[in-house]
């Protein structure tokens, strides 16, 4: 694939690219630092690149292989200097497809959202990396399984768990699906237009 | 819809950060691809003439039991480093110039070998010009392998059970306090891969050829960062010997530079910018991970009336106080799922001539507590 090629990508895919690398590094300096290594690392392997699949597929991939190699360095980092420079504001788009439109349904959606997210941060990488793929990255479960390797039956208990596993962080802290959280879904389920 | 899909939309939403990659980052990006693409055609042996010569030839470390471990049992350090995708550093480790040593040592349940190591410019495709701003040119990548001496395997990077023994995989230099230089403050990091019940590290830190005529080891102890208990530092010689009564892993390899290579005035540069003496005033009052602090407050005292029990909110948020200290920290921020015992994150501050730092430990039940350590 030529450069031009590449440079296509960085227009085309760069975002969900970004937003990925977001959420895995935690703070955008890192974020910067993996996106930049993920299409460098891309332009180093491309004659092993598969123009069938999913160009993003493929550039998620080898971010989460340069992350999982160095995500000892990033974590101290992290540590050291920890960064919630998250924009907590409702994203656009959701505006577009139904949405908090009061500015107490928005500030119940930032909160849940920042919990959601904060519970996220806290599983397991096993639970965490196909929740962001999937959710973040938008991969399929088939793309999923062949970037980590894994059957893709492992891939859907994984998500299973994983989603499990926040209802019922979310349920402690008492913004189950089953409870105030509920209504809150509901009324951004029924788009007003 | 029903409940389910709208708890699915509500995730979708919250892991859609409302955020892009500024544009002068593409910029910068889509220049260093077209770089990146030019190089690639114009030279692929382009990085051969940037190696540094190497180590000459093995030696044995006179203080503990080492064996010439039959190297077909465990993948070599080229087939290590393109495991991880780094063709450019597979290419290293089977230039001349590196070295293959394949020693071995068994401390505790685990036996660990020192495979190899390669120092030289650019031979990695894992360093940018992004990140290279902070670093030596010059980088120095050994492989270490850690397998069970029973035969069983290491967790795989996949397990739950990965990662709960921790090691730290780091070169020390003679005469220079090991928790003040080591791998995490010499730029360093590493890969790790489990194969075939062999756990790799393929470490990276800055250049350590310039400390040739010095003496240059490498440690590996069963810790996530440098454990002054495992290993003794002689002021007065700088030698550095494993310490036979340390209750985990612990093992040292000297490491056979050619001391042609050492660049003493480079060497002793280098340090003088890291030692922590010539820090600036902006390095005080920070929270820190170097292990030269977990050291430090090992050696200070602790104020007994500063300990006490911290409470946390719903949010995670705790907040500890001492006579005029005061500092608000998330709970996740301290310590990882499940961890209990002391925090790796270590407040320091100064007052007037004294240096102060607070520490934060979490028992099996949960609690956790701050404390203030007078430092020496």
């Amino acid at each position: 694939m030529e450069n031009v090629a590449f440079e296509d990508l960085v227009l085309r895919h760069g975002h969900t690219v970004y937003r990925f690398c977001y959420k895995l590094a935690g703070n955008k300096a890192d974020a910067d630092d993996l996106y930049q290594e993920t299409f460098l690392k891309a332009v180093e392997l491309h004659p092993k690149l598969d123009v069938s699949l999913n160009p993003t597929s493929y550039l998620i991939g080898i971010a989460v292989r340069l992350w999982k190699n160095r995500r000892r360095k990033w974590l101290r980092r992290q540590q050291i200097a920890p960064e919630k420079d998250w924009d907590d504001t409702v994203p656009e788009r959701a505006s577009e497809s139904g949405v908090p439109s009061s500015p107490e349904e928005i500030a119940i959606y930032n909160e849940l959202s920042a919990m959601i997210r904060d519970a996220v941060d806290q599983l397991h990488d096993k639970y965490r990396l196909p929740l962001l793929m999937f959710y973040t990255a938008e991969l399929s479960v088939g793309e999923i399984a062949k970037t980590l390797n894994i059957p893709q039956g492992t891939v859907k208990s994984r998500l299973h768990k994983a989603r499990k596993m926040l209802e019922r962080r979310m349920e402690v802290w008492e913004y189950g699906p089953t409870r105030s959280m509920g209504a809150f879904i509901e009324a951004i389920s029924h788009p007003k237009h | 819809m029903d409940q389910q899909d709208r708890w699915e939309r509500l995730l979708k939403r919250s892991l859609t950060p409302n955020i892009e990659p500024d544009e002068q980052l593409n910029v910068q990006l889509i220049r260093q691809l077209r770089e990146a693409s030019v190089h690639m055609r114009s030279s692929k042996v382009g990085f051969r003439k940037k190696l540094v010569a190497g180590v000459a030839s093995a030696v044995l470390f006179v203080t503990m039991s080492f064996t010439v471990y039959a190297a077909w049992n465990y993948l070599n350090p080229a087939q290590v480093a393109d495991s991880i995708g780094d063709r450019a550093l597979a290419q290293a480790f089977v230039d001349e110039h590196a070295v293959q040593l394949n020693e071995s040592v068994t401390s505790g349940d685990y036996r660990i070998t020192l495979h190899g190591i390669v120092s030289g410019e650019g031979i990695s495709d894992f360093v940018t010009s992004s990140s290279a701003e902070h670093f030596q040119l010059e980088r120095t990548y050994a492989v270490v392998s850690i397998a069970k001496r029973d035969g069983s395997a290491m967790p795989d990077i996949h397990d739950e059970a990965y990662d709960k023994m921790p090691f730290f995989v780091t070169p020390l230099i003679k005469g220079v306090p090991p928790w003040q230089v080591n791998i995490a403050t010499m730029n360093g990091g590493y890969s790790e891969i489990v194969k075939d019940g062999v756990m790799y590290r393929l470490i990276e830190t800055d250049g350590i050829e310039m400390f040739a005529d010095r003496g240059v080891y490498l440690a590996v102890s069963s810790s996530r960062f440098y454990d002054t208990n495992a290993f003794h530092y002689q002021e007065e010689t700088g030698e550095i010997s494993v310490n036979s009564e340390y209750g985990g892993v612990n093992a040292l390899f000297e490491l056979p530079l050619d001391p042609a290579k050492a660049d003493p005035d480079r060497a002793e540069a280098y340090l003088q910018q890291m030692l922590p003496s010539n820090n600036t005033d902006s390095d005080r009052d920070a929270v820190r991970t170097e292990p030269d602090m977990e050291a430090a407050v090992e050696q200070g005292t602790l104020i007994a009336e500063s300990v006490k029990v911290m409470d946390f909110d719903e949010n995670g948020m705790g907040t500890y106080e001492y006579e005029n200290y005061l500092i608000n920290i998330a709970l996740d921020a301290l310590f990882e799922d499940g961890q209990t015992g002391f925090s790796k994150l270590i407040s320091t501050f100064d007052d007037e001539q004294e240096r102060f730092a607070v520490r934060f430990a979490r028992d099996a039940d949960g609690v956790v507590t701050g404390m203030m350590y007078k430092l020496n």
